[in-house]
This record gives C-alpha cells, sequence and structure tokens, in this order.
C-alpha cells in the first residue's frame, strides 16, 4: 500500500511539475509578451492637442494665434448599438449643420473603435450655444464631450500672407512624411507655417486611460500635458507690409490703365496691346542684415479661410489665380535692366568697360564705326528701329547719338552701352577659365541659387552659361532658344550680350534682386530671414536668427560709392525721374528699373528695386509687376511710395483713387469679436503713417 | 453499539490534529478572501455596492467550513463506513433534487438550502470517497494483493448513477473528477498492471466512442477548438482563454502586486473571483505567489498521503486517496486551463474560488482526513509515552 501511495505522489508531483513548468513559460519567458499585450488593451490613449504657437511680427503685433472653440469628441465606444449611433448622427447633424451623411462619412471614415473629433477643418462649426446644449443634454448624445479645441486664428486678413502661409489638416503625404503629426491636428502648409511648422506644432499632450473589456473608462493612468508651440517673432512690419500690398496693387491698378505695348510689324504699328496685369510682388529688405521686412504677393488670399474650411469653387478660384504662389520668392522673371547692375559690378571689378583694344571680329567690324575712346566712352550711332536685327547692335534709341559712359549708361539704361561691355568681356575671356566672369559675379551677388531664405518652396533662378547651354544641347535642345542669333548653337557672344542687359534665358525672383542690390550697394551679402527668433511659452528665447554674413564682396569702397551715385541718378534724372518727381526726399533714394522683354505679344515685367537711404543704405525695395509695362512708368511707382513711407515721408498716391492711405485693416472698426480681440500695437518701431487722403 | 474492542478503542484514541493540514487549509481560504476582494471589488463599486460584499459572503462561508472541518475532525470516520449505503442514496438523491431547482445560465447543478444555494456534486466527491472505499477496501478475511474484477465493477457501477446524473446537469468537469478520484483509488485498492491497463484503455475507448457519437455539446467542443488554437476567436469564444493566460503572462515573476492586476482589477476576465481566481493569483502575485500557492496543495497533498500511509486502516487509506484525487485532479484541471495546459472547463480552485459548496466539501474532506490522522496507530513513541502515563487525549 505504501508504494501504491507513493506511486500516487509522484502522480500529484508530476501534474504539479507540470503546472509550474507551464507557469514559467507564460510568465517569465512570455511574460513580457503578454505584459505588452494586456497593457495594450486595458490603456486607451486619448490624445490632447497643443496649442499652436503664436506668430507675431517684429513689433509684436498678433499676425497667427489660437482660440479655443467647442469641439465635439466623439468616443464610439460609448454610443451603444447601430440605432443609437444612426440616432446620434442625426442630431449631431442638426447641430453642426451639416447634412447626415457627411456626418455619417466622418464615422465611418475614423479607425474603429477610437476617439475622434470633429471640427472645423471638417466643416463642422460648433456654436458656443450648441455646446452648452450637448453638455447639458448629455443622454441625448452618448459618447460625445465637448472640449474646448485651440484653433489657428489669422486676425490680419490677408496680409503677409504668403509670408504666414497656412495651416491645415495633414495630407496623406504629410502624415507618411512625419508619422508623430497629429491626424485629427493641423500641419503647415505654406510660409513661416510650414517652415517653422515643429516648432509651432508643439507637443501633444496624452491621457492615458484604464478601460474596461466594455470600453468605460475607469481611471487616469497617466496624463501628460500638452506643451503648447513656441512663438515665432518675424522680421516682418505688419504695418508697412499693408502699405508695401496697397502700393504693389495701385501699381497693378497703374499698369491695367496706363501700360500698352505696341507691335510693329515692318515698321508698322499693328496692334496695342492693353495691360492685364494682376499680379506682382515686392520685397523689402533690411540691408544691414538680410531681415525681410516685408514680403508680399499679389493675388493674395486669407489664411483663415483654411481654419473655416474654404469651399471647392474658392479654393479653385484661388489655386487658377495662383494666389498661392509666393512671387517674391517662387515667381522667376527676367530681370531685364535691372540686371545691368550686376554687368556694371563686374565691369568695375575686372575694369573693362565697353571699350578695349583687342575688340576684334564680327563686333570689330559692327562697331567699327563707333568711335571708342580708351577711357570706354562711346557715342553711338543712332539707329532706326527696325535695323537688321544683329545680337549686337539692337537700335539703342534711348541713348543714340550720345556720348555714354558707365554711368550715365546706368543712368538711363542704355543697352547698347551694355552690350559693348558684354562684348568686351567675351573678346577678353572668350575661350578661356574666366569666361563666365559676368555670371559668376551674378552668383556672388546670389543669383542662380536659391537665397536660403527661411521659407519654403523658393526658386532657385537661373543664370545662364556655357555649362548650362550644354547641358541642354543634350537633354532638351528646344530650350536652346531658336530666336538667338545663331539658334541651337551652344554659348555664343550674343548670349553673353543678352545677359548682360538681364535678357535671354536670365530668371531671378524679386528676393534675389533684393539681395543682389542690397549686398551691391553694401559690399555684404547677407542670407535674408522672414523670422527673427523663437520663444517658448514663457518668452525664453528658444533660437535667435542671428543677421549671416554670407560673404563680403571684394571691392573697393570707392565702387560702393560709385554705384550708390548712380543709384541715385536713376530716380534724381534717370529712367526713374517721373516716378520719383513727387517724392521729397528723393536725393535719398536710388534704384534701378527694369523692364523686362519675356514673350512676344505680352507686355514687359516691370521692374524696379530701389535703396534707402542711398548713401547709407539700409532698406531695399524689389518690385516686380507681371507684365505690368516699363519698370520706369510702373513698379518705379510703387517702389517710390514703399521709399516714401520707409522714409517717414507723406506718401503720394499711385493712383487717384488707390487703395494707399486706406485705414490699417486693424484701424478698421470692428465688427464683430474676433476682431476686438486684436492686440493693440503699442510699441510700434515704425512712427504711425500719416495717410494722405 | 460495540464496534471496536477494547483493544482497538484504545489504539485508535484520537490524538490532536494535524497542525500542517490545517494551517495550510486557513492559508488558502485567507488567500481566496483576499483575491475575491480584488476580483471584486472594483466591479462592485462600479455597480455602486459595497466593495466588500462578495469578499463577506466568502468569509461567512468561510468560518462554515471550519466548523465542519472541526465537526469531522471529532466525528470517527470509521463512523462512516457504516453508513456509507446511507450516504450514497443521499448523494444520488441530492444530485437528482437539482433537477427540480430552476436552471442557472442554463445548468441545473444548484439546490437551495435555507436561501443558499448548494451544489449536490461538490459534496459528492467526499461522499464518493467514502463509498467506494468502503466498497473496494480489503476485507480482514481477504488477501493483502487480490482486487478482483468484480469488486473494480461494482465500484464502477457505483459510480454510474451520480455521474451520469452530473453529467447531464451538464457539467463534465466535475463527472471528471469521479472517474480520476476512482482510479487512483482501485490502483491504491490493489489493482494489478492488467487491471489498470485495462480500465486506462477502456476509459480512453469510451471516450473517443463518447467524442464520435457527439456526445459533447458545441460550446464544449469550441473548448477543445480554443484550446488548440485561441486564435480562432480571442474576442468571443475564445475570450476566457486568450485573457486568463494574457493575464497570468502580464503577472511576469514577481507580479502587478495586489490589488494591482492590469486585467484582473478591470475585470476582463469572467469568473476572475470563482473558476478564474488563478489568473487574479497569477497577475497579481506573478510566478512567485503562483508557485508558492501550489507548493500549498502539494503540502496538502503530501499530508493526505502520509495519513493514508500511517492510518493502518485500509478504508482511511482508500478514503484520503479519493480525496487526495479529487483535490489534485481539481488543482490541475482548474490552474491548467488558465494557463492552456487543459482545455477549459468549469471547476472551482479548491478553497480558493468563490463560492460555498466547493470549499465546504473540500473542508468535510480535510476534516475526515485530520480525523484520521488522529486515530492513526500510536507511533512507537507515543506507545512508549502511553505505557507510563496512560493514553493521550486529543482535542476530540
Amino acid at each position: 500500500m505504501t508504494v501504491r501511495l507513493s506511486v500516487i505522489g509522484l502522480v500529484f508531483a508530476v501534474l504539479l511539475g507540470m503546472l509550474s513548468t507551464r507557469l514559467w513559460f507564460v510568465q517569465v519567458a512570455q511574460g513580457a509578451e503578454y505584459e505588452v499585450q494586456a497593457e495594450g488593451q486595458r490603456v486607451k490613449p486619448a490624445p490632447t492637442v497643443a496649442a499652436r504657437g503664436e506668430i507675431v511680427d517684429r513689433n509684436g503685433r498678433l499676425m497667427a494665434g489660437i482660440e479655443r472653440v467647442p469641439t465635439l469628441v466623439i468616443d464610439p465606444t460609448q454610443i451603444g448599438d447601430e440605432e443609437a449611433v444612426d440616432r446620434l448622427i442625426q442630431e449631431i447633424s442638426a447641430l453642426v449643420e451639416l447634412p447626415a451623411w457627411e456626418v455619417k462619412d466622418f464615422f465611418e471614415s475614423r479607425p474603429e473603435n477610437q476617439l475622434f473629433r470633429l471640427d472645423r477643418l471638417d466643416g463642422a462649426v460648433l456654436s458656443p450655444d450648441a455646446a452648452l446644449f450637448v453638455l447639458s443634454r448629455k443622454g441625448r448624445f452618448p459618447g460625445v464631450e465637448v472640449e474646448w479645441t485651440p484653433i489657428r486664428t489669422y486676425p490680419l486678413a490677408d496680409v503677409a500672407a504668403h509670408v504666414l502661409g497656412y495651416a491645415a489638416a495633414p495630407s496623406a503625404e504629410d502624415l507618411e512624411d512625419r508619422p508623430e503629426l497629429d491626424r485629427n491636428g493641423i500641419v503647415g502648409k505654406a510660409g513661416v507655417e510650414r517652415s517653422y511648422d515643429e516648432l509651432l506644432q508643439g507637443t501633444r499632450g496624452n491621457k492615458l486611460f484604464t478601460i474596461t473589456p466594455s470600453g468605460q473608462i475607469t481611471g487616469l493612468v497617466e496624463e501628460q500635458s500638452a506643451i503648447p508651440g513656441h512663438r515665432v517673432v518675424l522680421n516682418i512690419d505688419t504695418e508697412l507690409s499693408v502699405v508695401v500690398q496697397q502700393a504693389l496693387a495701385d501699381g497693378i491698378e497703374l499698369s491695367r490703365r496706363t501700360a500698352v505695348s505696341e507691335v510693329y510689324d515692318d515698321g508698322e504699328l499693328v496692334e496695342v496691346i492693353q495691360s492685364t496685369a494682376s499680379s506682382g510682388a515686392v520685397v523689402v529688405l533690411d540691408a544691414t542684415s538680410g531681415a525681410v521686412l516685408s514680403m508680399v504677393s499679389l493675388p493674395s488670399f486669407e489664411p483663415q479661410s483654411f481654419v473655416e474650411g474654404i469651399s471647392t469653387e474658392q479654393f479653385e478660384e484661388l489655386i487658377e489665380n495662383k494666389a498661392f504662389n509666393n512671387l517674391a520668392i517662387q515667381g522667376q522673371f527676367s530681370p531685364g535692366s535691372s540686371f545691368k547692375a550686376i554687368t556694371y559690378f563686374t565691369a568695375m571689378n575686372q575694369g573693362i568697360f565697353a571699350y578695349s583694344p583687342e575688340l576684334e571680329g564680327p563686333l570689330a567690324s559692327d562697331v567699327a564705326p563707333l568711335d571708342i575712346p580708351a577711357d570706354g566712352r562711346i557715342v553711338f550711332p543712332f539707329r532706326q528701329d527696325g535695323d537688321e536685327a544683329s545680337q549686337l547692335l539692337f537700335p539703342d534709341t534711348r541713348c543714340g547719338g550720345w556720348e555714354v559712359d558707365l554711368h550715365l549708361a546706368f543712368e538711363e539704361s542704355c543697352n547698347g552701352y551694355f552690350w559693348a561691355t558684354a562684348y568686351s568681356l567675351w573678346a577678353t575671356y572668350k575661350g578661356t577659365d574666366n569666361e563666365a566672369v559676368l555670371q559668376d559675379h551674378a552668383r556672388q551677388v546670389g543669383l542662380g541659387s536659391p537665397t536660403g531664405v527661411d521659407l519654403p518652396f523658393e526658386a532657385t533662378g537661373l543664370v545662364p552659361d556655357r555649362e548650362l547651354y550644354l547641358e541642354w544641347a543634350e537633354e532638351s535642345p528646344n530650350r536652346l532658344a531658336p530666336f538667338r542669333f545663331q539658334p541651337g548653337s551652344i554659348w555664343v557672344g550674343g548670349d553673353l550680350l543678352n545677359l548682360a542687359i538681364g535678357q535671354g534665358d536670365v530668371l531671378a525672383t524679386p528676393l534675389q534682386m533684393a539681395v543682389a542690390f542690397s549686398s551691391l550697394s553694401t559690399g555684404r551679402v547677407y542670407e535674408p530671414h522672414v523670422v527673427r527668433r523663437v520663444e517658448d511659452a514663457d518668452g525664453r528665447a528658444v533660437q535667435v536668427i542671428r543677421p549671416r554674413l554670407i560673404r563680403t564682396l571684394d571691392v573697393p569702397e570707392s565702387f560702393l560709392t560709385s554705384f550708390r551715385n548712380d543709384l541715385a541718378s536713376v530716380t534724381a534724372g534717370g529712367t526713374a525721374e517721373t516716378a520719383f518727381e513727387v517724392m521729397d526726399k528723393v536725393a535719398q533714394v536710388g534704384g534701378k528699373t527694369g523692364t523686362a522683354d519675356h514673350a512676344a505679344g505680352k507686355l514687359p515685367h516691370s521692374w524696379f528695386v530701389g535703396v534707402a537711404p542711398v548713401q547709407a543704405p539700409r532698406y531695399v525695395v524689389a518690385v516686380v509687376v507681371e507684365e505690368g509695362g516699363g519698370g520706369g512708368s510702373i513698379a518705379a511707382h510703387t517702389a517710390r511710395a514703399i521709399l516714401q513711407h520707409l522714409l517717414d515721408e507723406e506718401v503720394d498716391p499711385i493712383i487717384e483713387d488707390g487703395q494707399l492711405g486706406s485705414p490699417m485693416p486693424w484701424d478698421v472698426p470692428a465688427e464683430d469679436e474676433e476682431a476686438a480681440d486684436l492686440p493693440e500695437d503699442e510699441d510700434a518701431v515704425l512712427p504711425e503713417e500719416e495717410e494722405s487722403p | 453499539m460495540t464496534l471496536f474492542t477494547p483493544e482497538e478503542r484504545r489504539r485508535f484514541q484520537p490524538s490532536g490534529s494535524d497542525p500542517v493540514l490545517f494551517v495550510a487549509m486557513l492559508l488558502l481560504i485567507g488567500l481566496g478572501i483576499t483575491m475575491i476582494y480584488s476580483a471584486t471589488a472594483q466591479q462592485l463599486l462600479a455597480a455602486g455596492v459595497d466593495p466588500y460584499t462578495s469578499m463577506r459572503k466568502q468569509a461567512i462561508w468561510a468560518v462554515i467550513a471550519v466548523i465542519l472541518f472541526l465537526a469531522f475532525s471529532i466525528v470517527d470516520y470509521r463512523e462512516l463506513e457504516h453508513f456509507a449505503g446511507g450516504i450514497y442514496i443521499a448523494t444520488v438523491l441530492a444530485i437528482l433534487a437539482t433537477y427540480f431547482f430552476p436552471e442557472v445560465n442554463g445548468a441545473t447543478r444548484w439546490i437551495l438550502v435555507g436561501g443558499q444555494s448548494l451544489q449536490p456534486s461538490e459534496f459528492a466527491k467526499p461522499a464518493m470517497a467514502v463509498v467506494l472505499a468502503a466498497s473496494l477496501r480489503r476485507r480482514r478475511d481477504e488477501e493483502e494483493t487480490t482486487l478482483t474484477w468484480k469488486k473494480i465493477v461494482r465500484a464502477l457501477l457505483l459510480l454510474v448513477l451520480p455521474v451520469l446524473l452530473i453529467v447531464r446537469q451538464p457539467d463534465l468537469g466535475t463527472s471528471l473528477v469521479y472517474f480520476f478520484l476512482a482510479g487512483l483509488m482501485i490502483y491504491a485498492a490493489g489493482a494489478t498492471g492488467r487491471q489498470v491497463v485495462g480500465l486506462v484503455g477502456g476509459a480512453v475507448a469510451a471516450g473517443w466512442v463518447l467524442f464520435q457519437v457527439g456526445f459533447l455539446k458545441a460550446y464544449q467542443l469550441s473548448r477543445f477548438t480554443c484550446f488548440f488554437d485561441p486564435g480562432t476567436d480571442p474576442q468571443g469564444d475564445c475570450y476566457n482563454q486568450v485573457q486568463s493566460i494574457t493575464a497570468i503572462g502580464s503577472g511576469r515573476f514577481s507580479g502587478k502586486g495586489l490589488f494591482n492586476g492590469y486585467l484582473t482589477q478591470l475585470n476582463y476576465v469572467p469568473e476572475q473571483e470563482s473558476d478564474f481566481i488563478f489568473t487574479a493569483i497569477g497577475e497579481q502575485l506573478g510566478f512567485l505567489g503562483a508557485v508558492v500557492i501550489l507548493a500549498v496543495y502539494a503540502v496538502i497533498l503530501w499530508r493526505l498521503l502520509a495519513i493514508g500511509i500511517t492510518s493502518g486502516d485500509p478504508f482511511a487509506t482508500l478514503v484520503l486517496v479519493g480525496i487526495a484525487g479529487g483535490l489534485g485532479f481539481q488543482v490541475f484541471v482548474n490552474v491548467g486551463m488558465t494557463v492552456q495546459l487543459v482545455p477549459i472547463t468549469g471547476l472551482p480552485l479548491p478553497l480558493v474560488s468563490a463560492g460555498g459548496s466547493s470549499m465546504l466539501a473540500t473542508a468535510i474532506s480535510l476534516g475526515i482526513a485530520n480525523s484520521i490522522w488522529a486515530r492513526r496507530p500510536a507511533t512507537r513513541a507515543q506507545q512508549r509515552t502511553e505505557l507510563v502515563s496512560g493514553p493521550i487525549d486529543g482535542p476530540g
């Protein structure tokens, strides 16, 4: 019996041994996996939205803020059966004034059993009254909570919209690129909102609830509060921006009213094309630091429309008008005569002017009638329009018959002189390592590559040279424009001559031209910056963007003096004289016009790049009116108005009934509460503008 | 009624209580009450009820259990043998009575006594251990080594009626307990190797036949499916299987801490205070706690068998084997099902799971064992003492 009982004891020992072994496997060997599984099913995360950081201008004026609005947060696990869900959809539909099928769509498109928000981006606007209604009748809205969600507000309507950009619901690509993004949140899509998105986002908070198997919340395991995004302080001056925008709008209107293009055939006027200009851009730079004081692109848009929700029609219209393009950094235009500043720089720097004793070949034969004295002064014979159009000797109506030197040629924008200069460069350097000397000078002052401004989608512009043409010949031969003197040829002298007056394939953005003029008038090339500093919620600086000097131009002080004097003579008595006549402080400004032909049958782009005070440059203003007409007759007016404002002068109107002088948007009497919430602009550095009637 | 000779009477004087068995029982009961509180307090709170409700109920059962333990310790177990026939009839009638009480969750396992529901199939475990022991025991005139087929068949026939009634309740798990305890008792009673092989072979064959003829109900089959692959329906049929192993696994080596289970605190495991209370133990006390508790059961089983060896009474030994078999099998199946070692069946964890019947039945079983221990033949040391100072009076 004892033996048999021992055997039974052994049986029990084996059974208990099996249990212990199994427990070891489950709890020790695989315990960690089960723990993860258990943790995963017992907690439910409920992310909380971080308030997006504010964006303010250099004077502290709010450009993008946050406002807390009631939002429906729906917990699908708490609603009940399908019938209850349908009933709730009906209730919500009435509450947010959306068709029931749309609400149903939201319900069905969300991941199962996860909290989701129904907010303005979904087109669901919940009024505070409706929110109170929900809160007071909980039983009627099972699984529905009201959360005061921070949303974006853009109080300045369309002022500096392109710099600000906008934030909207993340697209599928956004979510793929940045998995940390909240699919129910917003992400910067353009402008500073985009380039500083990571700093503006803040850190999402998270509440971790424990839930019962039926999904009932029983407790809070962990709460990380949301950290508000950083505050971004811009270099932009909103008040200046309003003036700039008005001046640009008036400049465009001026073009529509006055600018025409005459089309000749065989010397006969066959057509007069009326300006249909509708777009343009202005950049105002601080020449001493690269700070972008203003950047305006027209047509513009209102970032707020992305918060309120924008209809497809509205959106398509804005797309159609290219309203989202920031022409100041994305618009690539032929710079036209404003490029002569670079040719001027090259000639002075190389000591090669329009005359060179070595001139030979086709130029020599064609230019032979010219008397080119050793001091570089050329007398151009007057030539009739419609003369044989060689690349070299286009008729130079403006300077024909005059005795011209570099200074006068700059003041009067004489193509012929700059052609001759280009030819001298060509004759000197053709085939040598230094052949691209003009292009190199252009690149030194920032053309042909992005300026590095802290905004997304900056265009690179284009500075053509032999290398580029070789590339094109291989990859896209049709780009070697057939209208050139030798169609299809690789880089020839004529191309350099074209470049010297900012025509041909050369392209630049308004910002690039602003940087170039800033560099040439100060000798220092700065990287332009829109953002001044980034602060945390307590106002401590997180990041201070200091002026970044890219390079100092290797030029003597005498060059800078000469260049500034010549800029001044353009406004005082040169191509921009008319536009600047009304300005009292005209002696303190300078600039260069540009009239850039770019396509047959269209008006040229109208350019003006101004500098003030011209003898100690502080502000650089680059203006382009797309297909606006002559630089001196259109863009120069806009620049003049802006320079008047910058020099604290009463701004003269550009057109009599123009926008210039309209009150600042924040001075318009408040129509609703939102507008009244705008902060007072107490410490504006710039003086109040005294509006002209 | 003189049942024993004076010599026998003197030899079998009760001599105290087995402290190890008693303490082990109290430990498990105390653990049970604690874990029941842990497993139910949150739910009760959520329902707006006193969180101690379930715990208090179990504590009351525990008091009754201790009283029954002591009562059966005092009762001379040998009296049981004489009433074996009556016990058998009472058992069968009690089980039969369940058919006259309303169904609970589709089963008729309970009878109502004084407002409390009791499960006769639980009390039938010690009862059948006594009945089978009385039937299988070696008579004084029998050879020590013989166990005839006749006796085996008689024992099995005795088993048939109550087991069939229990299976029909339906309660397959509990009925399996009887086969196991009967098997061990037949073996202990001296079954030959051939008989053992025959019985095991017969049991397997019978099981196979029952399976083939569709004896198992759909829900019982699904437990097998879930046992082999819980992934088939983790939110439905296999929910218990998945949740219980997850909870136990998440306890890891040292547990989440008492009252801190990830899943058991949130009531993820159904029946976590009764049949699945081991998940709460595994999750909150970890591998360490689980093994310590298994060790307490091992101590009880060891005591039962040890008492059986020293009892000097074949009837007592068989009763103890039956009790140990029922208890051991139940612990193995109950713990095993929570960690996917055996398919899920509705067996409580003795002394720990919430519920009165199982605890009282187990306490009675252990009380009988204690009674046997108290009436074991005196050890040599005791005999020596008795020669000097006369018989020692036990507590009973």
